[in-house]
């Protein structure tokens, strides 16, 4: 059968936040209201609770909220992605095993669904770095960083759906590794004041790369950080392209394992 | 476009059994082999032509849905060759893309989407589909408030809604109430007519014979048989409730031979015979006259016992093999038995062209009990009736069984044909002759006609 492919995961996304909330009382706010509940307490945490112990250099401006947003944005849509993904084909082993089904739909369908929810909590970042004032014209950027980070995405989605076909366990590291990986971007931190020993953990560190995009766009107001630039289109192109390539080299043995 | 629609050569499938869950990790990682092989299917060539439809039979395990999985490409082939040649779809499992939360309509879109259609070519066949299974306003119901019947019926209608070139259809067929199976055999004869290849996996020889251009049976994984559905049905009959015993002999010895060897001297030679495939009983058993085997004769059993001698003879006891419809005919044959046994049941049955059985009793239907025998001891068996069957080639089937188990202890399959010439002024594709007359009667009472038979 041709299969309209790009209807199929239209609807398939369309479908999932479906499921995700069926039955529930609020169902559609959940889904853009959950990313926006955990940014906002993440932000009120790390900036208002924890205050930093590290003083802020000179000139520097002292409410770096939006750098927490910016970066938590990018992240949470990252996460979402890593937790789900790995189960992709297993939770839809009916459409692999049962009937002739265009089976790459599905992690694109993971990564997009994951990434939907927070088109709310990139506005709020919006609204609130016009109204701290470090919106300028880079903000034009950031179609690009959002583009870069839907490829990366749907790279994670086809990576991590393909190994996780075979490691079922591959579920319980991501999650360790998300929980870890909050404190290895510089997300939560004073960009003014980090320790040097920090700033090695950020660079090795390829999601920083992404989160400092997006800083560079929302809070920063220029190319703060002119390596992120050249290696987050290359990181996620290498992501695409690594997560294809382990989709292809194993989809034609997911009918004998499921 | 090859005329094939489908072509397999020395198709194989093994499954890799992992005694662990990380057995395939530790396997790539050390190099050492912990798998136990599963040979799904081995060597199988098929060959399908545009349009045809195909029935594959075999028991559990014997290979048959892996076949499919093959074909539809979810599952990746071991050795061999295949073609699939067209846009195919499949139907290996019901429902797949239902959710029970949402509302019928919901799912047929979804469902519909999944096996390949644009949500327009959904939406477009979406009242045929609704006729089709005839929810009417439950459509717009939550599939989970659906009873068993109305969530197969919507599901197959959905999947049967496809217009594809080749289309795999696994034991689906069995949902529904028998006026349902009747309109989904009819849009699979439409599929036929446009032209669709169908593979069909089932259990039920009578889908077979009444669809089926042809059939396979999958034995162990290999094709054990292929030709005309009727000749194939009987094999399989005799393949399920007789010895199971495989030209290439891997099957274990039937159960039945142990039996036999208890059995008196008399009926070793005849055992033999009733082992083989399609074979005409042994020389000095043959009954004279009466040896009218038809080309399907299959012969089965567990050779307790044996039928000696069989026929149909007419009012003056010749046998014959043309009847008149509504003349009167004996069907007979001659059991003897092996040993003492306690429990016989003999029985005749008739089938039309196609293998369906049109008429049958046994001496149980005929409410006489339960029949015994000694060793050695010879019975005769008779069935007198009239033929009233309209005009077209029979087959009778007769032999005996254990009453109780419904273990065939001699079956002979398609043991006589016989023709039957029919009254000729009834429909040609009538089956039976209920000798009917027809009259129109007009208010005119001069002006009726009144024809007679």
């Amino acid at each position: 059968m041709i299969f309209n492919r790009t209807e199929l995961v239209g609807e398939m996304v369309r479908r999932e936040f479906r499921d995700r909330h069926v039955g529930q009382v609020l169902g559609v706010v959940w889904v853009f209201g959950h990313p926006l509940l955990l940014m906002l307490i993440y932000t009120f945490l790390f900036v208002y609770v924890f205050p930093t112990r590290y003083g802020g250099g000179a000139g520097a401006p002292q409410d770096y909220s939006v750098n927490i947003l910016a970066g938590i944005v990018c992240w949470l849509a990252f996460q979402d992605v890593l937790s789900r993904s790995s189960s992709t084909f297993i939770t839809h082993a009916n459409l692999v095993k049962q009937i002739v089904f265009p089976i790459e739909v599905l992690p694109i369908k993971t990564a997009l669904a994951g990434a939907i929810p927070y088109a709310a909590g990139l506005l709020f970042v919006l609204a609130s770095a016009l109204w701290r004032g470090s919106l300028n014209w880079m903000v034009l950027t950031l179609p690009l960083v959002v583009f870069c980070q839907i490829v990366a995405m749907i790279g994670l989605a086809f990576l991590l759906a393909s190994v996780g076909v075979f490691l079922r366990d591959v579920r319980e590291f991501i999650q360790v590794f998300c929980t870890v990986n909050l404190f290895a971007q510089p997300i939560l931190f004073n960009p003014y004041a980090t320790p040097p020993w920090l700033q090695y953990i950020f660079q090795a560190n390829p999601f920083s790369y992404f989160v400092w995009c997006w800083q560079d766009a929302l809070f920063f107001g220029s190319f703060h950080h002119p390596m992120a630039w050249v290696v987050m289109p290359l990181l996620s192109g290498a992501v695409l392209w690594l997560g294809w390539f382990a989709f292809s080299k194993t989809r034609r043995f997911y009918g004998d394992v499921l | 476009m090859s005329a094939l629609a489908i072509k397999a050569k020395s198709l194989s499938k093994v499954y890799k059994i992992y005694p662990r869950p990380m057995g395939a990790f530790w396997e790539t990682l050390t190099g050492r082999q912990t798998h136990l092989d599963k040979h799904a299917l081995s060597n199988v060539d098929l060959e399908l032509a545009r349009g045809e439809i195909i029935g594959i039979l075999g028991r559990n395990g014997a290979g048959k849905s892996t076949l499919l999985k093959l074909i539809a490409g979810v599952v990746e082939r071991t050795s061999g060759e295949l073609e699939v040649n067209g846009r195919l779809t499949a139907i290996l499992e019901l429902g797949t893309g239902f959710h029970p939360e949402y509302t019928g309509r919901d799912n047929v879109i979804m469902g519909g989407m999944c096996l390949g259609m644009s949500r327009k070519e959904v939406m477009g066949k979406m009242e045929a589909i609704v006729a089709f299974s005839e929810l009417g306003p439950y459509i717009d119901h939550p599939f989970k408030t659906y009873s068993t019947g109305m969530q197969a019926r919507l599901t197959f209608s959905t999947a049967i809604s496809v217009d594809p070139d080749i289309m795999l259809i696994d034991e689906a067929l069995a949902v529904g109430d028998a006026r349902f199976q009747m309109k989904c055999f009819k849009r699979i004869k439409e599929l036929r007519d446009n032209k669709t290849t169908i593979l069909l996996v089932t259990h039920d020889t009578n889908t077979v014979t009444m669809f089926c251009d042809r059939a396979i049976i999958l034995e162990d994984g290999e094709v054990y048989r292929q030709g005309s559905p009727r000749g194939i049905c009987n094999i399989y009959h005799k393949l399920l409730f007789g010895e199971a015993k495989k030209p290439g002999g891997k099957v274990p010895a039937p159960t039945g031979s142990a039996e036999q060897g208890n059995g008196s001297e008399p009926l070793q030679a005849q055992g033999e015979a009733a082992g083989s495939e399609t074979q005409p009983p042994a020389a000095p058993l043959q009954p004279g006259a009466q040896g009218q085997a038809a080309p399907g004769f299959v012969r089965y059993g567990n050779a307790v016992g044996s039928v000696l001698d069989w026929g149909v003879v007419d009012a003056s006891g010749r046998p014959r093999k043309v009847y008149d419809t509504g003349e009167y005919c004996r069907f007979h044959m001659t059991f003897q038995s092996g040993q003492d046994v306690e429990d016989l049941s003999f029985g005749v049955a008739i089938k039309d062209r196609r293998g369906t059985v049109l008429w049958g009793l046994t001496n149980l239907s005929q409410r006489m009990g339960v029949i015994g025998a000694r060793r050695g001891e010879l019975l005769q068996v008779a069935v007198d009736c009239n033929l009233w069957l309209s005009e077209g080639e029979y087959f009778v089937t007769l032999g005996a069984a254990h009453w109780d188990t419904g273990d065939k202890i001699d079956f002979l399959e398609e043991a006589v044909q016989i023709k039957v010439l029919g009254p000729g002024d009834i429909f040609t594709t009538s089956v039976v002759n209920l000798e009917a007359r027809m009259a129109v009667f007009s208010p005119r009472k001069d002006e009726c006609d009144n024809g007679t038979v």
